[in-house]
């Protein structure tokens, strides 16, 4: 047997338990996942929302959203922030040094002024020019930070938690519509558990195609363009598959940076979001964790399935893959950081079984989905290929793919009913069948660019997103 | 037999494993099959149900004008029982009442109209039964399952069902602490001048128990209890956190035991409620106790709140007290409490000394000035 040969027997063997391994983790995800969702619709009776959106003994809660360059669709985007039905909140927006008038705006909307602020930076930032509050009692909720420009979303969101006054923050994005009970329903697991909760995530939808009205949502659709739809249904399984079960077990390793609420103190003593992340949500609940770890104190991190948040995703080619690659890098980048985390068994279910799997099986498939290609090619070009057991075990996976997004879509229309026609559920299902050959080759091409820029160290860069703005609802 | 492709040689192995059974046949006649099957039944599923969907939506709409019509005559008419009875068999002709999310839709909109118009618990129970609910909700309440238990618990507490006292007695005795919490709550939502009862309650109460039942209390406002003061005795710190509340709540001021006792408590929580409660009372009188607690505090939190609380009960000596901490605090979340309550015991300390020493430092000036912002109060 050549040196050749034993090589790739040796790749082949790996594969394959590779492969079952994987398989079997998403059969685990999925039964854990079913469970959490049950248990999450059972105790809906045990504190019912309009208990919290009424009492005055509600916990304070700061809604945190650095805006840069937002001046079309600002005033309107901070008008429905303020509408959240909750009876102690305040809405903290940071302009994050913006080049057009989106403070000028903010100004001469909300009747701002620039108050006597005391800055405590508790969390690093660039430095702050001022904080404007409004002059009208309606607005009294609303708080302005302006500070230099940080490059990064994690500058402006932590200058936003320095200047916040509630011990719960929700971090969000100016540009994303919140459900109007967003605070409440984020803010339950918090009041329901006697552990310490230190953040909470909910589901996150897609707002292309979407028509809202006063700034809620008023009809969804599935989205009509190609990069969207593809995202659509790979949110609906991240979110409702993957992050569920790992709530159900406690190890969540990521709170979308779109919307999360996470305790206050925790934030700061874990360091804020750190600037030069490419993947800050993940990185700072990595770091939030390690610190409850280190300091030996018990901990839950919760996710709610319900769908608070609306938000537009890219939808051009190039858009869509500069941001793939940058969520790659952040991701090689955050494992990279907390290395030291993996099976150290100091850090619990976090460095044992959640990280491990970040790095097994959403870094390292890509690179062995790469490998198995080419070890494919080299078969083909050098040996007979046994075609009949490639169709088969292609088949076989493809089918497995296909069941998990399925069983996603069907939780989803259960538990959400959110398409307004038959026909865009037959858009929906077609977009299963064809995501695996269309969408998820291009997903594993920018990850392997993405590790390949991160090895190669080459200079972030985070683009900007053109945004086509809210479909407004038909009077 | 060469390697073919990845990852094959790992099956090739398992087929060795299995012996008799082909592991590629097992995939083709029996694993893709099956996978087969349950994309067909998913996508079917899919399909029905979201149809289903939105043809119950569609009939929801046509039942929703009747229901709305029927439930405001039977809430507003002023009819006769018999009349009441009638009106509800000749609706129930008219839509198809038959049918389960009919029947649904019917009983959550006497529960919104209970919700939107602060609704009579008797006249409510009075139509509840006319269209036969309370059996729905009385069985739940026996359901095996813990959740449809918790949803009658719900129901009956919606409905203000006195009369079913006895059974949620029966589930205060449960393992589930879900259900036994919510039973508690509707028996305190049944009866808000009980609330005493709280003192026997051994399991520990959440922020969710302790809203719900401010919540009541809050809506009710009922007599307060001779003995509310023995849930400050109580063993669970989480029912001494909420009587301190419930006096708080009904402007009942701490004797002088009481307060010694719970400001120097040793849950820190009890400590941080009570002087939380002392200031919201104004107790000038536990001004020395809270000085001298001040000075032994190591919890944070705790000092923060004596620094409230000293803005509403403080005098000269609390004054004094804090000019000397504003010299040598260095955390700054105290240091800011510090300020805040000195502008509010002497408005213009820091003008006048700015005036006549300038002996501030930026960060303390710049405190003062927060403070003294009338947007930022």
């Amino acid at each position: 047997m050549s040196l050749y040969e034993t090589i790739l027997d040796f790749l082949e063997f790996i594969g394959g338990i590779f492969s079952a391994v994987y398989l079997l983790a998403y059969l685990i995800l999925g039964i854990l996942a079913f469970i959490s969702l049950k248990e999450f619709y059972r105790s809906k009776y045990f504190l019912r929302k309009t208990i919290l959106t009424k009492s005055n003994q509600a916990v304070g809660v700061s809604i945190v959203a650095p805006a840069y360059n937002e001046s079309v669709t600002i005033v309107s985007n901070v008008k429905s922030l303020l509408s959240q039905e909750y009876p102690k909140f305040e809405v903290v927006i940071t302009n994050d040094g913006s080049t057009d008038d989106t403070l000028a705006k903010l100004i001469e909307e909300f009747s701002l002024v620039k108050v006597n602020f005391h800055y405590q930076e508790k969390i690093k930032t660039k430095p702050v020019r001022g904080h404007y509050k409004s002059t009208n009692p309606v607005y009294s909720n609303l708080l302005v930070v302006d500070k230099v420009n940080g490059g990064s979303k994690a500058d402006g969101s932590n200058a936003g938690i320095n200047s916040s006054k509630y011990s719960l923050f929700i971090c969000t994005d100016v540009d994303c519509i919140l459900r109007s009970d967003t605070i409440a329903t984020l803010a339950k697991p918090f009041i329901e558990n006697t552990e310490k909760v230190i953040a909470t995530g909910a589901m996150i939808r897609i707002s292309n195609s979407c028509e809202f009205k006063d700034g809620r949502l008023f009809k969804s659709h599935f989205p009509s363009n190609f990069f969207a739809r593809f995202q659509e249904l790979e949110y609906i399984r991240s979110y409702l598959f993957g992050r569920m079960a790992w709530s159900k077990i406690n190890g969540l390793l990521l709170v979308s940076g779109g919307l999360g609420m996470f305790d206050k103190e925790t934030v700061i003593d874990a360091g804020g979001y750190w600037h030069e992340s490419l993947g800050e949500d993940f990185d700072l609940i990595m770091r939030m964790r390690r610190l409850m770890h280190e300091r030996k104190k018990p901990f839950l991190i919760k996710y709610v399935p319900e769908s608070l948040c609306w938000t537009e995703v890219p939808s051009t080619f190039n858009v869509f893959f500069r941001q793939r690659i940058r969520w790659a890098r952040g991701l090689i980048q955050t494992i990279r950081i907390h290395r030291r985390v993996l099976f150290n068994r100091k850090y619990g279910l976090t460095g044992l079984i959640a990280l491990p799997y970040f790095l097994f099986f959403e870094f390292a498939v890509p690179i062995f989905e790469v490998i198995g290609i080419l070890i494919l090619l080299l078969n083909l070009f050098f040996f007979e290929v046994h075609s009949y057991a490639l169709m088969i075990i292609t088949v076989t996976i493809y089918l497995f793919y296909i069941t998990i997004t399925l069983l996603s879509v069907l939780g989803d229309q259960i538990f959400f009913k959110h398409y307004a026609s038959q026909k865009e559920m037959f858009s929906l299902i077609i977009t299963v069948f064809s995501e695996p050959i269309l969408y998820h080759p291009l997903n594993v091409v920018a990850s392997i660019i993405g590790y390949y820029h991160f090895f190669i160290n080459k200079r972030k860069k985070w683009g900007e997103m053109t945004r086509k703005g809210f479909k407004k609802a038909l009077e | 037999m060469r390697i073919y492709f990845f990852g094959f040689k790992f099956f090739e192995t398992l087929e060795l494993i299995s012996g008799q059974v082909s592991f590629l046949k097992a995939l083709k006649y029996g694993i893709i099959p099956l996978f087969l099957t349950i994309v067909f039944l998913l996508i079917i599923t899919l399909l029905f149900n979201h149809h289903i969907h939105l043809e119950i939506l569609k009939r929801k709409k046509s039942v929703e004008e009747a229901t709305d019509s029927i439930l405001t005559q039977l809430l507003f008419g002023n009819d006769s029982y018999e009349n009441m009875r009638i009106a509800v068999e000749v609706f129930k002709f008219g839509v198809p009442y038959t049918r389960r999310w009919c029947r649904q839709f019917v009983l959550e909109r006497i529960l919104q109209m209970k919700q939107i118009f602060q609704l009579d618990g008797e006249i409510l129970l009075n139509i509840y039964k006319l269209f036969e609910f309370e059996k729905i909700t009385y069985g739940l309440l026996r359901h095996k399952k813990w959740y449809k238990r918790s949803l009658g618990i719900y129901q009956l507490q919606f409905l203000h069902d006195v009369a079913k006292k006895k059974e949620l007695d029966l589930l205060l005795k449960e393992r589930n602490s879900e259900v036994k919490s919510n039973a508690l709550i509707t028996l305190i939502s049944f009866s808000p001048e009980r609330f005493a009862i709280l003192a026997n309650y051994d399991n520990p109460l959440n922020k969710a128990d302790e809203i719900k039942i401010l919540d009541i209390i809050y809506h009710n406002t009922p007599v307060l209890p001779k003995k509310t003061c023995i849930l400050l005795k109580s063993k669970n710190t989480s029912i001494v956190i909420l009587g301190i509340k419930l006096l708080s709540l009904y402007q009942v001021p701490f004797s002088e035991k009481q307060v010694t006792r719970l400001v120097r408590f040793s849950n820190f929580r009890v400590r941080k409620e009570a002087i939380e409660a002392i200031g919201k009372l104004k107790m000038k009188e536990a001004n020395k106790v809270l000085i001298d607690q001040y000075k032994i505090e190591l919890h944070k939190e705790v000092k923060m709140s004596i620094l409230v609380s000293f803005k509403n009960i403080g005098n000269q000596e609390n004054l004094e007290l804090l000019k000397s901490l504003l010299n040598t605090e260095q955390d700054t979340d105290l240091k800011f409490k510090i300020i805040d309550a000195i502008v509010s015991l002497q408005p213009y300390f820091f003008e006048e000394r700015t005036n006549a020493t300038n002996t501030f430092d930026q960060e303390t000036y710049s405190m003062a000035l927060h403070v003294k912002d009338p947007y930022l109060v």
